[in-house]
């Protein structure tokens, strides 16, 4: 059976990629779900901030896979403000926290692809956005989430575990996921 | 869905608000700031007629975060001031989320900011569109899952594979999604007929503009 391709070369945006985005938006809604209880066991505990940061990567997950299933400018802001979005209408917890958030986490990894000129949207690029992603909703966290109170030797350890955990779900897993939509030629290459 | 329950304000109105205080509030450190406007999101929700099993059930699962908040600055701050400020402000957050979610469906505020904001007919649509999907995708979910168990295999959330499955399923919906809409008459780029009006009065952009500058003169001064 021939699976069905995406277009990358349209730079506006269809009705098709629209839709496209919001199913995978509810899809990945529906991973955050899970993930949550994973993240409430350990939230309700001084150990909160580590469990931020360990947990982060895999809210980050949908604007790298919209981006390079697309490959659009800004197919990764509006990827993950629309998993927001719709997180925060469907299955949220979060209040507003979700959609500034997922302005803050689509932007982050959004720079990644952007400094490069949206070039190629390969490995590289991916993972420049892992750093881009890591630095800007950290630097985010220093207000939203009081990090700015925390001592220096915790700031680091919670900096490196988010690197770890971004690196992880949506640099290494998104990368996975890439090759696997190359081979069966469901994106190209 | 949920129903629109009698509400005061306009969507725009109340997206606008709820986005304004909150990036107020994250860059202040006023706990009573934090209680005022969770008092007074509280107040609106009673005004609006939200039942109370629903915030009950919001602020229930808030709780959680604002404990471990608190416990966290307590732990590694040893300031019961900040402890206060990060555990008040969830609380803050989330009354703010319910402004919006608690009292107007998805497709009202999309068809509000598309009208007052121009927010594109294709986004408005195709998010709508996906959004009658839900339990497609949740039952696609555990199809994949299935099939995979009958081929002894198991597929977690961390695996890739579930993802192009899932993906392709997605691209599936989506390419027949887009031609329905197509064949109804939709079309990208061009204007529609608007069923939905709604307007903002001068006194509601009035109230939005007081309300920021009141909620920043305080953050801030």
């Amino acid at each position: 059976m021939q699976l069905p391709t995406v277009n990358p070369h349209k730079q506006h945006w269809t009705i098709h990629d629209v839709i496209l985005l919001s199913l995978i938006a509810i899809f990945f809604g529906l991973i955050y779900q899970g993930w949550n209880y994973v993240y409430y066991l350990l939230a309700a505990t001084p150990l909160k901030p580590y469990a931020n940061d360990l947990t982060l990567g895999v809210w980050l997950m949908a604007g790298p896979v919209s981006a390079l299933l697309l490959k659009k400018r800004n197919a990764c802001l509006i990827g993950e403000l629309l998993a927001a979005i719709l997180e925060m209408f469907i299955f949220s917890s979060w209040g507003v926290a979700t959609i500034i958030s997922g302005i803050i986490q689509g932007l982050g990894s959004e720079c990644g692809f952007a400094l490069t000129g949206y070039h190629h949207f390969d490995n590289g690029e991916l993972f420049l956005s892992t750093i881009t992603a890591t630095l800007i909703t950290f630097g985010w966290d220093l207000f939203q989430n009081g990090y700015l109170y925390y001592p220096l030797h915790m700031l680091i350890t919670l900096l490196l575990l988010r690197f770890i955990s971004i690196g992880l779900f949506a640099g290494l897993m998104v990368a996975a996921i890439k090759k696997l939509l190359i081979k069966t030629k469901v994106v190209a290459a | 869905m949920k129903l629109t329950t009698n509400p005061r304000l306009n969507p725009t109105i109340a997206v606008l608000l709820m986005l304004i205080l909150g990036l107020i509030l994250t860059f202040t450190a006023k706990i009573w700031l934090n209680i005022i406007v969770f008092v007074g999101c509280l107040l609106y929700l009673l005004a609006c007629r939200v039942s109370f099993k629903k915030m009950g059930i919001a602020l229930l699962i808030a709780f959680p975060f604002a404990l471990g908040s608190w416990l966290s600055f307590i732990s590694f701050s040893h300031s019961y001031t900040r402890a206060w400020l990060y555990a008040t402000r969830i609380y803050t957050y989330f009354s703010l989320g319910a402004l919006v979610t608690l009292c107007y469906s998805l497709k009202t505020v999309l068809l509000s900011l598309h009208q007052h904001f121009r927010l594109s007919n294709t986004f408005v649509y195709g998010i709508l569109t996906a959004v009658g999907m839900i339990q497609n995708v949740k039952a696609q979910i555990k199809k994949i899952r299935i099939a995979a168990n009958m081929h002894n295999q198991t597929l977690n959330w961390w695996n890739p594979m579930l993802y192009l499955k899932i993906i392709v399923s997605c691209l599936n919906w989506s390419d027949n999604l887009a031609v329905a809409m197509t064949l109804q008459g939709f079309s990208n780029d061009y204007p529609r007929t608007e069923t939905y009006h709604d307007s903002i009065s001068i006194f509601q952009w009035g109230l939005l503009i007081l309300l920021a500058l009141v909620c920043g003169g305080l953050a801030f001064f």
